[in-house]
């Protein structure tokens, strides 16, 4: 009887508690949360929502010669696909996205391993890795295509220097993507390893003792418990990475202007092109548009196998 | 206490901080906002002393911007349709590109009838259906700079600097196997511009190629015609085939750093070359006009910088003065003084007559009344260059060359469809 009487009253004081919580001092009220809110939201929306928005609305629009635009629907991505070079562009961004992005992370995971034990001097490679890092982009594009001039470039002097001769490097339709990959993997590695240090400082030094009193080897080791507890900060490298390189533009305009022959037109090239060179607004807000799908799909995907990999092991 | 003094003061002291915005706005100068093609300050802060200390209302707020940033830059500030800049700087043939797209404003009200005073061909440059869009600023000229150590060690005779004993470009090729050296790595010929199809054109026009359809909108037919490719194939040969000219050398500062460093014989280039290789006191050099092939006719390079005035401008008045000033033959003798272009005022051609009078711009001056062809007049001269820039490249990466212009023809047709509707 006395059971049934009381579980009314508790329920009607559910409420009360509730209110009581929510006037904690402690506990920031709504309007609190909000005010610290509201700036990063104004922002966000301001400075990336509204330009996302605005691209996927300008791609459906055509501009003519004196400014003014008229609604075209899907002509300009009609017309993109139509074209052969939208699908060179592609298919480049494609296999130069393949190629860096788990170049980018393995040498990025190296770095950070080997930068990792305290030791002498392990603040000079630390320093060393990043300070490519540090570079502005335009700088970087500018050093190399010096360094690798066919005539003038130090690194040619050197190779014909040790026999193996003068290589095209920029010039050449066959060697211009993979140079292209190696000056960028120089330069983002040592910003994607501070992030992976990061995570590997936070795993646990116990597992690792633990492993050790049972005889697990460095591979093993590196395998069932590195990996695994990285994944995280993976993730996080992965789909940042993959929106980086996805974006990559500046040493294409400056050295090869997305030749030769086609072999560095990266989707981005293409899109300034369109919108600075063609006057073709519409189209470049297409190719924007289709540069922000598939980044949004590839990371959706990378996200995906990892959160799966980490479901399955919990 | 209160008094009335007191009450008087108060307000007279109020008034006067009301006031003094107004007062303060009414002293202040016109700010025009102007944006010049990256030359040395040298080269421009003259010059723009000069108009304000002329003109003491209004103040120059200049831009430099580098000549390979230049047009992307003015596409994403004239593309926003704002007021600013007031005044900029424009390539000649991109005058039609801006007038269609109503980035220039008329200039003929301003200037009025008197332009019989301009050279023909930058006169032709600055205007669109009949109405002068741009003012004709400097102009271009081209020469082939000579080392004469070179020659000597290799013992080829130097061209003269007489247009009439022009070489061919067949014997400048013989001439530039015999001066390129792989153990120096000295070459043979190098070009300013080797990728800008102000440069390379010319090659073409020599075989008698017609670059662009009459109407400037069609390239097929034109732009992969048989004399143009035979032109762009004797191109790519000096680069692939004989290896005189270097590869890659698509930096004007590079171009002109290897010939003033001895590392190549032979420099095509234009006038602004003239002044910084007179700097260069351990080098001994000459010039020569530039080679046309047997057969051909000589066709040389020209047109150059203008003036454009926003027809957004709020400030209409100040940069209305900046256009009538910078058409005087005061102004365009004192930029020709800073910066050795050819004066676009036949005035100025006889008033600098004396520091004219050498063999170099006395070449020039031959080429400019009898060989100076303009860019093509088209309404798509951004779209045109740049695809026929990425075409020359590749050319002289080894691309075949019928086949990378037949490329580059219906590339450029397609981007032209705009202005064909």
């Amino acid at each position: 009887m006395t059971d049934r009487a009381a579980a009314p009253v508790a329920a009607s004081e559910a409420p009360r508690l509730a209110r009581r919580r929510s006037a904690d001092p402690m506990q920031p009220r709504t309007l609190v949360l909000l005010a610290f809110l509201l700036p990063a939201l104004a922002f966000l929306v301001l400075f990336r929502l509204t330009p996302i928005v605005i691209a996927i609305g300008g791609s459906l629009f055509t501009q003519n010669l004196a400014g003014e635009t008229s609604f075209g629907g899907l002509t300009n991505f009609a017309q993109l696909f139509g074209d052969e070079r939208f699908w060179n562009s592609l298919k480049v961004t494609l296999i130069f996205n393949i190629i860096i992005n788990p170049l980018q992370i393995a040498i990025a995971f190296g770095y950070a391993l080997l930068v990792m034990v305290p030791g002498r001097g392990i603040t000079f490679f630390r320093a060393a890795f990043f300070l490519p890092m540090t570079l502005s982009t335009g700088l970087t594009a500018v050093l190399w295509n010096i360094m690798l001039d066919s005539n003038l470039g130090p690194v040619n002097a050197i190779l014909e220097g040790i026999g193996i001769g003068r290589q095209p490097f920029f010039l050449s339709e066959h060697q211009a993507l993979g140079t292209m990959i190696a000056i960028a993997t120089w330069k983002g590695c040592g910003y994607w390893m501070i992030f992976l240090l990061a995570g590997l400082y936070r795993i646990p030094g116990e597992l690792y003792e633990a492993a050790r009193i049972d005889g697990a080897s460095r591979w093993h080791q590196l395998v069932h418990i590195t990996l695994p507890q990285m994944r995280r900060p993976l993730a996080f490298v992965f789909v940042a990475d993959t929106a980086i390189n996805f974006l990559f533009f500046a040493p294409v305009y400056i050295i090869t202007k997305g030749g030769p022959n086609g072999a560095t037109d990266l989707l981005m090239f293409r899109a300034y092109e369109n919108a600075f060179t063609f006057i073709n607004w519409g189209r470049s807000l297409a190719l924007s548009t289709i540069i922000l799908v598939i980044i949004g799909v590839i990371a959706a995907i990378e996200l995906r196998l990892f959160r799966d990999k980490e479901g399955a092991e919990a | 206490m209160t008094t009335r003094r007191t009450v008087l003061k108060g307000m007279t002291a109020t008034g006067g901080l009301l006031a003094a915005p107004q007062l303060l706005r009414a002293q202040a100068k016109t700010e025009l906002n102007v944006i010049w093609v990256g030359w040395p300050e040298g080269h421009i802060t003259p010059m723009a002393e000069m108009f304000m200390k002329n003109n003491p209302t209004i103040n120059l707020k200049l831009e430099r911007i580098p000549f390979n940033e230049l047009f992307p830059a003015l596409e994403v500030r004239l593309q926003a349709r704002t007021p600013l800049p007031d005044i900029f700087f424009a390539d000649g043939p991109l005058t039609a590109s801006y007038s269609i797209r109503k980035h220039l404003a008329e200039l003929d009200g301003i200037l009025g009838n008197d332009l019989s005073r301009y050279t023909k061909a930058a006169l032709a440059q600055g205007t669109y259906k009949g109405k002068l869009m741009t003012l004709p600023y400097i102009s271009s000229g081209m020469v082939l700079f000579l080392n004469r150590k070179h020659f000597a060690d290799a013992g080829v005779a130097l061209p003269e600097p007489d247009v009439a004993k022009r070489w061919t470009w067949e014997q400048t090729l013989e001439a530039a196997k015999k001066l390129t050296d792989p153990a120096k790595n000295q070459w043979g010929l190098v070009f300013e511009m080797a990728d800008r199809p102000y440069q390379a054109l010319t090659l073409p026009q020599s075989k008698g190629a017609q670059v662009l359809s009459e109407d400037g909108l069609t390239a097929t037919g034109y732009v992969d015609s048989k004399p143009f490719i035979d032109a762009m194939q004797f191109y790519a040969d000096l680069f692939n085939k004989h290896k005189v000219t270097p590869t890659g050398v698509f930096d004007t500062n590079l171009a002109l750093e290897m010939f003033a460093t001895g590392r190549a014989a032979m420099y095509l280039a234009t006038t602004p070359s003239l002044a910084s290789i007179s700097a260069r006191k351990d080098l001994d050099w000459t010039v020569a006009p530039q080679p046309y092939f047997e057969g051909g006719k000589a066709v040389t390079p020209t047109g150059s910088w203008h003036i454009g005035l926003n027809p957004r401008t709020k400030q209409r008045a100040a940069a209305e003065t900046f256009i009538k000033a910078f058409a005087q033959p005061e102004y365009v003798e004192a930029q020709a003084r800073l910066r050795p272009n050819p004066p676009v005022l036949k005035s100025v051609w006889d008033s600098m007559g004396a520091e004219l009078d050498t063999p170099g711009w006395r070449i020039v001056r031959s080429e400019m009344e009898n060989t100076a062809m303009p860019r093509p007049a088209t309404p798509g001269w951004l779209e045109y260059e740049d695809i026929l820039r990425g075409a020359f490249r590749e050319i002289q990466g080894g691309a075949n060359v019928e086949q990378r212009l037949k490329k580059a023809a219906r590339d450029i047709d397609r981007e032209f469809a705009k202005y064909r509707g």
